[in-house]
This record gives structure tokens, sequence and C-alpha cells, in this order.
């Protein structure tokens, strides 16, 4: 070898050659390793190859999984039945439930050779199912926090058949009134009450997200086969399970969202249509989301916005960017126009989150503290090892998806289809993609690093998870692209994929819903696994007895079933800005805690004494922030009921747990 | 005449019976069937045969219709918040003018938009076999449900007495209403003693409840002009007199 390289270099001492040896491995090294890479993130696999001829729909297999999929529902419902009972083998029944249901299905949808109608089909009843999770946590009534914040503004409309009431709970939910509306609508209709309704409505939304998504994904890559996947895929995002299928505006947002996604595809791609169907056919979609989410509308924005500047760089007609334009134009300003017509009040709602969240982010990228502990909750309690190894094992699939998906998706999206990615990335550099959608949904996937990063900070955390049902968008898109040139071979790797999609779900819902995903025993402070029938019937009994519409102070828990099933007008700081914690938690009345009674103009006070018993599940028991004020040790039950030794404060109810004064002479007194 | 737009003819018929059930009847059962169309489809489907819209499936074109009837439905709050017909009978005229309105655009323009049928060879293939595993399956899920409902309304982890005393009202003043329920599992026989200034005023004995029964009596107090007082009503239950089991207060007068 070494005289061949000698003669090949012209060389002519030997001292030269021991060098060059080394230079060469590395050179052949770094090439192969290169060559592994782009085979890694690379070439492009054309969407012919993708979607092989597949057979008509195997009704077997369907009626196979049906049936597996109803058993699997049945597991989880006896999970949560030993749940309640903390019963040992209830999370086993419970999480073997939730896989059992998405694994077999996940397995199917994604398999090579499967029809469009069967995957579609498939993808429907999987949606229904992973609903109907949540409606097996609480099938009788509203259980989750944010859905008594809308049952608030529901019941108003149902009731006074008026828009826009005050909501002291959300004081910005009878602003964005479009699911309350809808839901009111069908109540009206067919005189269902609320929650029967909601659950309608909700079941009806989940089914037409999870159409609209497939129609959207296939319109941008034209293969139904990656659209089902990436289905499959965004289903992992935390929200999808519970927090976008829970009564509240966010639920209805999304579907919106991903319609006017799809109707703006849909307008774009029909080139015979005339304007005014255009016009007609995506509006009304970005003005139902103006009215119905803020955050949802904005985002519509920033997409839309995006989706015109693409269209504008690459080579297109004056009429499509005049369209694109004017899409944009309309993503805007609706959202801007609402916000000016109902005063902007999502300014301050939203405003101090989003600055908190993002000087934490910054405060942690340059190496300061303050950072969330993953998988631990508030009072300390931590999630099982088994799951925080699922919920870290989805991240890492979907970094992996990303990684070998992006430029492949980059790629596709090119002018040409590319087999090889420097000629499809240079395609790209000089703007010449056939499809801004596509550029557009791989380039969100840049937001996946930063909604981790949010997550990992504390008040950034939520800004992280509101992210994530937008980012995922392209998350999916993405990894299905990965995941189709991964498993086009071998019927293992199928099987595989099947596996993958699963822990990505499972982690969406552990990271997203967590331990209290499962129903255990009443916990302090712990939204849904704080409402029970005594705290409801205590509310009920306050209806009835001291009638509707009086000034109640009470925890966050009793504030909610107070507002909904008590009819009551509840204090809170984010309507009255006023702080009621110090009025319960301080060992005696001084002047603060009177003048926050007088100012609050309180009627009652609900002490629950199941306060002084454990530690906040979420953090605090009154407002957030309190522990900095009242320390991080649950309030004693003497300072709970400091209110029997005054003498003109009567004690009108008592069940043991839950205790009701009447503070009116307090609150009068000069 | 109607040629390939029968269709808008079903659609404006189901959408003006919605309307009849709505106005003639309370049946929550005929109000759904005519209801959750006229919500979820009908105005979409015939706004996008009005618009003249084509999609490329029978999926999508579906979708964008339902999606178009809420849509339609989001409107009509503010339209009917506006002229404060934000009722019942409001919704359904709303909805109804709506269909009808977009089905009559629809059927006098000379291209309305195409509505793709669903394929027929869909269904192909389908068995009464498959059915049944399908029927099972649907038994199943809505067993898991009745479950899921039954256990919900029977299991409770906290089990109680709920005792309370309130004044009657500004026009009965010293009259107050002592009432107690049993949440408990079991049936209960309580003591309630009332006090006033600390010497018991009245006092009820061996009071029966079954779980989930409740009782009230009523009390008024001796008159006092002026001066501050305060109305105590203790609940035992029976047999255990050492233990107060729950108690209420109320401060009367003194203003």
């Amino acid at each position: 070898m070494i005289p061949e390289l000698k003669k090949q270099h012209g060389l002519h001492t030997v001292i030269v050659a021991p060098r060059r040896l080394p230079a060469r491995c590395l050179h052949t090294l770094f090439r192969a390793g290169a060559e592994f890479v782009l085979r890694v993130i690379g070439p492009v696999t054309r969407i012919e190859t993708i979607d092989p001829p597949s057979p008509p729909i195997n009704w077997d297999l369907i009626a196979v999984l049906c049936l597996s999929a109803s058993i699997a529902l049945m597991l989880i419902t006896i999970g949560h039945y030993g749940g309640r009972r903390s019963e040992s083998w209830a999370p086993l029944l419970f999480w073997g439930g939730v896989m059992a249901l998405f694994l077999p299905m996940a397995t199917r949808i994604s398999w090579p050779t499967v029809s469009r109608g069967e995957r579609i089909l498939l993808l429907l009843i999987l949606a229904l199912s992973i609903f109907a999770i949540k409606l097996l946590y609480a099938p009788t009534a509203f259980a989750h926090y944010d859905e008594f914040l809308h049952w608030v503004t529901a019941s108003d409309i149902l009731e006074s058949h008026r828009l826009f009431l005050e909501n002291s709970l959300l004081p910005v939910s009878p602003l964005y009134p479009g699911l309350e509306i809808l839901t009111t609508a069908l109540a009206n209709l067919t005189g269902l009450s609320v929650f029967p309704a909601s659950v309608a409505v909700l079941a009806v939304l989940r089914g037409l997200c999870i159409c609209a998504l497939f129609l959207l994904y296939e319109r941008v890559c034209g293969s139904p086969r990656i659209a089902a996947i990436a289905c499959l895929v965004y289903m992992g995002n935390s929200n999808f399970v519970f927090f976008d299928a829970q009564f509240a505006y966010q639920s209805l947002a999304i579907v919106l969202f991903i319609l006017a996604l799809l109707a703006e595809a849909v307008s774009g791609d029909d080139r015979h249509a005339r304007w005014s169907s255009l016009w007609a056919l995506v509006l009304p979609f970005l003005a139902a989301l103006a009215v119905t989410h803020h955050v949802s509308a904005y985002f519509a924005a920033l997409f839309l916005v995006l989706l015109a500047a693409l269209d504008f760089l690459r080579p297109n007609t004056a009429r499509e960017r005049a369209r694109v334009a004017f899409v944009a134009a309309s993503a805007v300003a609706l959202p801007i126009m609402w916000s000016w017509l109902i005063g902007n009040p999502s300014a301050d709602y939203l405003g101090p989150v989003f600055e908190r969240g993002m000087s934490e982010v910054v405060h942690f990228i340059g190496g300061g503290s303050g950072t969330r502990e993953f998988f631990v909750a508030a009072d300390g309690s931590r999630t099982p090892i088994w799951l925080q190894a699922i919920g870290i094992t989805a991240v890492a699939i979907i970094a992996l998806g990303l990684a070998t998906g992006f430029l492949r998706s980059i790629a596709m999206s090119s002018s040409k289809y590319r087999q090889n990615v420097r000629a499809a990335l240079f395609d790209i550099l000089v703007c010449q993609w056939r499809n801004s959608r596509f550029v557009l949904l791989t380039l969100v996937t840049l937001g996946f690093p930063l909604s981790i990063a949010l997550r990992l900070t504390t008040s950034g955390w939520e800004i992280g998870n509101r992210m994530g049902p937008f980012v995922f968008l392209g998350v999916g898109l993405v990894t299905a692209v990965s995941i189709v040139c991964f498993s086009q071979q071998t019927w293992w790797r199928a099987q595989v994929v099947g596996v993958a999609l699963t822990v990505v779900f499972l982690g969406g819902v552990v990271t997203g819903w967590g331990v209290p995903a499962e129903r255990s025993p009443y916990k302090v402070s712990a939204d849904a696994l704080s409402v029970e029938p005594m705290g409801v019937e205590a509310a009920l009994w306050s209806r009835t007895w001291l009638g509707e519409g009086n000034r109640f102070a009470t925890d966050r828990i009793n504030r909610l079933l107070a507002a909904t099933y008590g009819r009551q007008d509840v204090v809170t700081s984010l309507y009255d800005r006023i702080v009621t914690t110090n009025v319960f938690f301080a060992r005696t009345l001084s002047a603060g805690e009177l003048g926050a009674v007088k100012a609050g103009n309180v009627d009652y006070l609900l002490v629950d004494l199941r306060l002084s018993e454990a530690a906040p599940f979420v953090g605090h028991y009154f407002e957030q922030g309190e522990s900095e004020a009242v320390g991080a040790e649950p309030p004693e039950a003497a300072a709970l009921l400091k209110f029997n030794d005054l003498d003109r404060v009567s004690r009108v109810f008592d069940n043991g747990w839950i205790v009701i004064f009447d503070v009116r002479s307090l609150r009068d007194a000069r | 005449m109607l040629g390939n737009k029968r269709d808008l003819l079903g659609v404006f018929l189901w959408a003006a019976m919605a309307l009849v059930a709505v106005a003639s009847t309370n049946s929550v059962a005929l109000r759904l069937v005519a209801g959750v169309p006229l919500v979820f489809f009908l105005p979409g489907y015939a706004l996008l045969r009005a618009l003249g819209l084509t999609a490329r499936s029978a999926l999508e074109w579906h979708v964008l219709a339902i999606g178009m009837s809420v849509v339609i439905v989001i409107i009509g709050g503010f339209v009917l918040n506006g002229v404060e017909f934000l009722s019942p009978l409001g919704w359904a005229v709303w909805l109804t003018f709506m269909t009808a309105a977009a089905s009559g655009a629809a059927a006098f323009r000379s291209a309305a938009g195409r509505r793709l049928a669903w394929p027929r060879q869909a269904v192909a293939g389908l068995t009464a076999r498959h059915g049944a595993t399908l029927a099972v399956a649907a038994l199943v899920a809505a067993a898991a449900f009745t479950i899921a409902v039954r256990d919900e309304y029977g299991y409770r982890q906290f089990h109680y007495t709920e005792f309370w005393m309130v004044p009657d009202g500004p026009e009965r003043p010293g009259a107050l209403t002592i009432g107690v329920k049993n949440a408990e599992t079991s049936a209960s026989a309580f003591d309630i003693e009332v006090l006033l200034d600390g010497r018991a005023i009245a006092v009820w004995r061996s009071l029966p409840l079954d779980p989930g029964e409740t009782l009230t009596e009523e009390i008024t107090l001796p008159p006092a002009s002026g001066r501050a007082r305060k109305a105590e009503a203790w609940l035992f239950k029976s047999g255990e007199r050492d233990l107060v089991y729950r108690k209420v207060s109320a401060a009367i007068g003194g203003d």
C-alpha cells in the first residue's frame, strides 16, 4: 500500500507516508460516516413508493380492532374503579388499557399496504376511543378545572339568553364564547342540559379534528399513509387526550385552526374557483376562531403570515400571491379587531404569563437556577419511574424522528422530487419549493425544542404546553416522513413503528395529564381529583338554603363548585383583584384580612378543613404564588376555624369537613 | 326541474321539520334526532352547495360542511344575541333560515357545488359476521360506560352528615330553620340541642334518618331588643352524648 501511495502522490520520502495513511483512513471514515448520516436523514423516498397499491378495506381486521378497543376501554374503566379505592392493580389496568387501545390500531393504521378508507375509518374510531378515555374519567358531570370555568359562561347564556355576562372565575371566557354558543345552541334545540350537550359537541369536534387533520396532511404531502401516520404522531402531543378534549375554548379552537388551514389549502389548490368562493371558505373559519380563543387565533395568524411569506418567496402567480396575502391579512386583522372590540382583555391575562415564561427561559439558558423538576408534582409526589421512562423515551423518539425526517421533508417539498439531499436543499435555498405548506410545517418543528425548554421552567411551562398542539402539526408530518422511509421494506420495521407510535402517545398522556389521568382517592387542590360528591353537595346546599348570587370566598376548588353547582358569585383575584388567602390562613383576623372581606363585599366564607391535611397538588390552595406569602406548610385547622370565636359571625353549615361562615356583619361593620 | 339538486330539498325539509319539532314538542328524543343535524351539518351542507365548492373527496366535502355548520352556529349566536332572540325557537329559526337561504341560492345557481357521494366500494365486503363482531364491541364499550356511570354515582369516599341553621328571612325575625341530612352509609338517629347564650332552649331526641334523608325543624328565638346574641345548635349521634358531632350557630341582633 505504502509504495502505491507514494507512487500515486509522487512522494519520495518514507517520512510522509505514515502521515498520509491515517489521513486517508480518516478521509474514508469521514466519507463513510457522512454517507451513513445522509442515508439516515435522506435520500427522499418518492411518494409513489410510499403508498403502494393497497387491497380494499379489511373488515375482518376492523371488526377485531373495534373489539380490542372496546376491551381496552373496559380495562380503563376497571382501572378507574380500582384507582378510586387505592387498589394496587389499578395503574396496571389503566395504563395497560391505554396501551391496548392504541397499539393495535396504530400498527394497522401505519402499515404500508392499507387502503386510504381503512386508515381514515380506523383513525376516526381511535380518536373517538381516545375521547372515551377522558369521558370514562368523569362520565356524568364536569370534573376538570377549566371545564367549570366555561360551564359558568354556558349556564349564564342558557339562563339569561344573553352573551357577554360576567364570569369571575375566568373573565375572558364570556368574551370568547364560541364553544359556549355551539353547546348552548345544541342544548336549546334538543332540550339537553349543558353536560350531555358538551359531550356531544366535543365528540363531534374530536372526529372533525382528526378527519380535517388527515385531509390537511394529505393535501400537503399527497400521501394517505404519511397523513395517517402524522395524525398518529399528532395524537402524542401532550394536550390531545385531555386538555384539547375538555369543555374549554381551545378544544373548539384547535379544530377551527386546522379547518382554517385546510380551507386555505383547498382554496389555494382550486385554480378555477372564484374569489368570492375562496374568501367565503377561509374567512368564516378565521372569524369563528377569532371569537373563540385568543391564543389559537394568534397562532393561526402567525402560521398564515409565515405561509404568505413563503408563498411570496417562491415563484408564484400574482393571483395566488394576492390570495395568500388576503388570507394572512385576515388572519391578523380578525383577532386584533375582536380583541379591540371587547376591550383587549387578553393582554392582562396572557402578557404576564408570557413575560415570566420568557424571562425564565432566558435565565435558564444563561445557566441560572429556578427550573422546574420534571415528573414531580408541587406537593412532592413523584411520577412512577416507568412512566417517567415512557415520557423521556417518547421525547427521544420524536427527537429522532425530527432529526431523520427534517431534511427529508425539506427535500420532499422541493420543486422536484430529489433523491439527493444536497440538491434538494439547494432548491430550497434558492426558493424553489413546490409546496409552501410543506415547508411551513417542516419549519414549525423548530418550535419543538423551544417548547421542551419552556417546559423546563416554572412559569414557561404553560406557554410550552400551549405551543404543543401547534408545534405538533409540524412534528407529526416530519416524523411521519421519517417513519415511512424507515418502515417501507420489512414487516418487523412496521411492528417497531407501531410500538414507537404507542410510546409517543403514552408519553403525551404522561407529560400532559400525568398520574392524575388515573382515578385516585381525594387529593388536596388537585383539580379533578379534588372534585367529589361532598363538596358538590355543600355547593348545592348553598344554592338551596342561601339562594343564588351571594358573594362567596373560598379555596380554588370549592370556588368552582360554589360558582357552578351553587350559582354563587365567587371572589377571585383575577376578577375582583382581591386575594382572600390570608383571611383563611391567618391565625387571627387583623385589619388587613377584615379589609379584604369588606373590599370583596364577602357574604360567606366556605372553609374546607381538608386543606389542613396535605400540601396542594398543583402548588396552591387559593391563588398562584401564595406560598411566598403564607409559607409552604398546610394551614392550621385552628386558623381556618378562627371565625367560630367571633360573636358576630354565624356558622351556618357544617358537614364535618366543610364549614360555611356568614360574615356579612363583619363586612358591614364600620 | 330539481335534477341533481334533490338533496337540497331534503336538507330544507329536514331543517323545517326541526323548526316544527322545537316549536311544538318538549320530547328530547325527537328534538335530538331533528336538532343534531341542524346544528352540525345541514346549514354548512347547503352553504357549500351554494358556494360551488368542489372538493377532492367526499370526506373533504363533508368535513368542510360540518365545519361550516359550526361557524354558522357561532355567527348565529352573535346575531340572535343582537336581536335578543337567543332562545330555543330563535336557534331553530336562525338555522332553518340559513339552511333554507343557502339551499335556495344553491338551487337557483347554475353551477352549484358538486356533492361527492361516498364511494360504494367502501362497504364492500362487510358481512353479517363483521356486523355481529362490531355489535359485540359496541356492547362491551356500552358496558364499560355503564360501569363508569354507576361507579361515579355510587362511590363516595367521604361519608358525612350535613347540619345547618339559617335565619328564615327579615320578615320573620328570630325564626331559624335547622336541618340535618344523613349522607352516611347507614341509618342513624340524631339528637339536636339548641342553646341561646349558653342555655338550652330546645331539644329534639332520637330523630331517625335513613341515608340520603333530610329533616328540618323550625325554631323562633324569644325577642330581645338591641342585644347581640348567639344561638348555637349542636348535633349528637344518639347514644354519643359526650361528643358534639356537628355544630352551627346564628348571630342575631346587636346592630
